[in-house]
């Protein structure tokens, strides 16, 4: 329980935690009173405080409403550091760097798909690898990974898993630029090299969803979204590529720190400057990382679009399976923000944060431009998603930043305490929801009642107008590693 | 006790105890293989050497068990006991027992990412070491 961490409230979604002892900044919550009491019952906000002792840190060390207790960095946390004074650090935007979520839409409606339904999932479950440790059907060569580091996505297109148009509708067309082999681990190259184009376990899923309600007809239809229309969610990252370069780095950045004389609350905030050598090695790694998870999520959906042709017996333009959009949720980002009336090159570390531009910013795709940019927000395996827009308010109050995700509350030995004598899939199933899975255990650990209710999550984010809500998403199918 | 699991919400913790050093390490071990599968459907019938450094305990216990995982996950092996053969202040020299994965007779319960260093600190009790250790998930 944290209930000796003073909160000072700003308004009825926002709450801030002054600053004191070695913190740089104070610490920003959004969050409903309700929802606070159950972020009282880790030691998240901790964390909050953690980050906010981080050198170079602007305005706040903020928290989403899904924050939940991480290791380092709260999960639902955003950092913004100053580029010449500030850090960057691992642990900040995760192991599973650029871990994120895609979203394609169909021409399809739930009466059609329902029919075939139970084939689908067994045709997305068999041609998506998933699970502990899951192969894939590719293995990557020097050269291929060579390709991926500098392409992304792309390279997936250019050989047939995609379209190009698909590169309009990722964070930066797909491509991270910067990434650089040499700053990488053989044993990176070698965790990685049988991974691309699976799911993994854990948290990770596929999703056919249905729209279920509309709650902005303009941006919904700009975002080709429509009541009653078939969806296909992607929630998974970099695999062991990521993992590895995660921890080399952290040790790197420990040594660093032991040199320069940082110290820090937690071990896991390991951090170099960004201008030092590990700190640029570890942006060359963590690029080519990135670049490592789009072309991964780019493969899944390609596979995903081969499974709706064969079971439903039709081609690309009757499936109309287009990308809406993939957003990263573990991620550094180099962005211009506004800090006392001035405009600055931060990075912003996102740690289970969507990044959330509003209408006419320059880096909102122009397919998209006009409206803002996408923001999904995937919820538990039986209860809603969400889609979602940027604001105005989030590139002022947030760096641009909104929630990733329903956010657990339960841990994964208490979930599968408590779930021991249920049959999670045949509840599932009477929901009208089918699960295929490759671990009992982790849909158990998955349940719903492991989560807070992304429902509420993204209540919260729309009245504290740091994203509006556009459509919501209620699942029908799922695959789980 | 060798080890129990903790409460954490998102990843999963274990507190390891050992009455020495190197039986915190051959504990933290076992734990960990634990927590991937039923190890006692594992078999001994092959070794692995496993070799780690680290400028302080809390590192040398992080890069020992990253190995064992390393070799877990690249070699696809599973393991169920564990030698320490030598430890001193900066080095680990250990053997991992154990054999391929096969999956009709392995289930691999968890994914484990990384070994994290959150709030990491090996503690001196009256009669014996112990040490939470976090892992991704």
């Amino acid at each position: 329980m944290q209930e000796d961490i003073k909160l000072v409230k700003i308004h009825d979604y926002l709450w801030e935690i002054p600053k004191k002892g070695g913190m740089r900044v104070p610490g920003r919550i959004y969050a409903s009173e309700k929802m606070l009491k159950v972020i009282k019952e880790d030691k998240s906000l901790e964390q909050v405080i953690n980050v906010a002792h981080l050198p170079g840190i602007q305005k706040y060390s903020i928290a989403m409403p899904d924050i939940h207790w991480g290791y380092g960095f709260p999960i639902g946390g955003i950092a913004a550091m100053d580029i010449d004074e500030g850090v960057i650090s691992p642990g900040g935007v995760g192991y599973d760097i650029n871990c994120g979520v895609r979203l394609m839409r169909t021409n399809l409606t739930e009466e059609e798909v329902r029919p075939k339904l139970r084939e689908l999932v067994a045709e997305l479950f068999n041609r998506v690898p998933s699970g502990v440790g899951a192969s894939g059907k590719i293995k990557l060569s020097r050269n291929d990974y060579k390709e991926i580091i500098e392409k992304g996505a792309r390279w997936a297109i250019e050989r047939g898993w995609g379209e190009s148009e698909d590169l309009e509708r990722i964070e930066d067309h797909g491509t991270f630029p910067g990434g650089d082999p040499d700053a990488i681990s053989a044993r990176a190259f070698e965790r990685g090299s049988d991974e691309i184009g699976t799911l993994g376990s854990g948290n990770h899923f596929l999703e056919v969803d249905v729209v279920e309600q509309i709650y902005n007809p303009t941006i919904a239809d700009a975002f080709g979204l429509f009541k009653g229309q078939v969806c296909v969610l992607i929630h998974c990252g970099s695999r062991g590529f990521g993992h590895q370069i995660c921890s080399d780095y952290i040790d790197k950045m420990l040594s660093y720190m032991r040199r320069e004389g940082i110290n820090l609350p937690d071990k896991q905030l390991a951090c170099a400057h960004i201008k030092s050598k590990e700190g640029r090695d570890y942006l060359a790694a963590f690029a080519a990382a990135v670049n490592y998870a789009w072309t991964n999520r780019q493969i899944i959906m390609a596979s995903a679009r081969e499974a709706f042709y064969k079971v439903f017996g039709i081609g690309p333009k009757d499936l109309g399976g287009e990308l809406v959009y993939d957003v990263s949720h573990n991620i550094a980002k180099f962005e211009e923000h506004k800090v006392n009336g001035q405009i600055k090159k931060l990075c912003v570390h996102r740690k289970g944060a969507t990044r959330a531009f509003p209408k006419g910013h320059p880096l909102v795709p122009e397919v998209y431009r006009d409206v803002g940019q996408p923001v999904l927000i995937p919820g538990d395996m039986g209860r809603a998603s969400f889609v979602l827009v940027g604001t105005e308010a989030a590139l002022e109050e947030t760096f641009g930043s909104s929630c990733h995700g329903a956010g657990r509350v339960l841990s994964r030995s208490k979930a599968i305490k408590s779930g021991r004598d249920r049959d999670l899939f045949k509840e599932l199933e009477e929901k009208g929801i089918i699960v295929m899975a490759k671990g009992k255990k982790t849909v158990l650990e998955e349940m719903p009642e492991a989560y807070k209710d992304a429902e509420e999550v993204c209540d919260i984010v729309h009245n504290a107008g740091i994203a509006k809500k556009v459509a919501k998403l209620r699942p029908i199918g799922v695959v789980k590693g | 006790m060798k080890y129990e699991i903790i409460d954490h919400t998102a990843d999963v913790c274990i507190r390891v105890y050992g009455k020495s050093i190197e039986e915190l390490f051959k504990n933290a071990a076992t734990a960990m293989m634990e927590l991937i599968t039923d190890t006692g459907k594992v078999e001994t019938s092959q070794a692995v050497e496993i070799k780690a450094e680290g400028e302080t305990p809390e590192e040398l216990l992080v890069h020992w068990l990253e190995e064992i995982l390393y070799t877990h996950q690249v070699k696809k092996m599973v393991f169920k006991d564990f030698e320490i053969i030598n430890l001193s202040k900066n080095q680990i020299v250990g053997k991992a027992l154990g054999e391929n994965i096969d999956p009709d007779k392995h289930d691999l319960h968890h994914d484990i990412k990384a070994v994290t260093y959150h709030n990491l600190r090996i503690e001196n009790l009256n009669d014996k070491l112990k040490v939470d250790i976090v892992f991704d998930i």
